[in-house]
């Protein structure tokens, strides 16, 4: 128990590392106690008052409110679909706590089967998940995971990668049954998580936006083009385009257009706007069109 | 290296700043498209 909470003291203190003082030294205070109820007979005799409890004590205590309402909320949610932490503090220390639980489980090779789940870790996944959203933390998941499994020191059985690649997976099996349940296409699912799965708000904002684009007209000749694309440069790479190269004005045309769009694409990457990088990209096409035509 | 393989190389490269584009947004392989 004292090794967990220890991880947890520096797991919330990992992920409150920008935040101010006040807030980080109530998170890790919460994290010090949140087990704490689990030693005493009254939890002992009804665990379904586990953290309930907790709250109680760390009131009458003296601990600050907040530092006892995350104590109650950092096992939330308890099921599936319910209720997730309403304060920060409880937010954050639920994250560590349930990330901390999935590598543990995961690095010791307690991995969930298909019929079986002891530990409850696709509802702890699903839990992160929920938070991560409903809350609009950005956060970068592997960067958390790798931290999460370095805190084992070498008390884990395998493979740190193998942990890392393996927790990472899970989540991201976790967001699309979630993606999916709230009415998402698989294809569009999988085509933004198989390229970036790092930060659940990004990834969502990348979905929300292919899905919407999914239904426009121009949308499916972008795929065409992209697919042609994928198929020719396939195992090629070449670090530097050379325009004295260029032989064909339909490269010239391309090349000043990458460079048009490329500019633009990369000032709207700053501000996330997806659904604007896709009615660019779209720009991009009659000339990708050209190239083939003309070129190839 | 001929110039007709430095010229091909070239066009590859062109064609892959193009691909990174895309990619910044998902990899558009995996959409399923109908009929083609």
């Amino acid at each position: 128990m004292y090794d967990k909470v220890s991880r947890l003291i520096k797991l919330a203190g990992y992920l409150s590392k920008d935040l101010n003082g006040e807030f980080r030294e109530k998170l890790q205070r919460a994290a010090f106690l949140c087990k704490a109820d689990l030693l005493t007979e009254m939890v002992g005799e009804f665990p379904s008052l586990q953290g309930v409890m907790g709250r109680e004590y760390a009131l009458l205590d003296g601990e600050s409110p907040e530092v006892a309402e995350a104590i109650y909320e950092h096992y939330l949610p308890t099921t599936g679909k319910g209720e997730l932490p309403a304060t920060d503090i409880g937010s954050l220390l639920s994250i560590a706590d349930k990330i901390d639980s999935i590598v543990g489980c995961f690095g010791i090779g307690l991995i969930p089967t298909g019929t079986a789940d002891p530990h409850a870790l696709r509802r702890q996944a699903l839990g992160v998940i929920g938070i991560i959203l409903a809350k609009r933390l950005s956060l970068n998941l592997p960067a958390l995971i790798g931290k999460s499994v370095e805190l084992f020191n070498n008390r884990l059985t395998r493979g740190k990668d193998e942990i890392k690649g393996e927790v990472l997976e899970f989540i991201r099996a976790r967001f699309q049954q979630r993606m999916i349940s709230s009415g998402y296409s698989y294809d569009v699912i999988e085509a933004v998580t198989s390229i970036n799965f790092i930060d659940l708000i990004d990834v969502f904002s990348r979905v929300k936006s292919l899905q919407e684009m999914k239904s426009h007209p121009d949308f499916e000749p972008l795929v065409i083009t992209f697919k042609r694309i994928a198929n020719i440069i396939d195992a090629s790479w070449q670090e530097e385009v050379d325009p004295s190269l260029f032989k064909e004005e339909a490269e010239k045309a391309l090349h000043d257009s990458y460079q048009r769009v490329g500019s633009r694409i990369h000032q709207l990457m700053e501000a996330r706007d997806y659904a604007a990088i896709l009615s660019h990209l779209t720009m991009l096409k009659p000339s990708v069109d050209r190239f083939f035509d003309e070129v190839l | 290296m001929c110039e007709d393989s430095k010229i091909k190389l070239n066009r590859l490269g062109l064609l892959r700043k193009a691909f990174s584009l895309f990619q910044v947004i998902a990899d558009f392989s995996k959409i399923v498209t109908e009929g083609r």
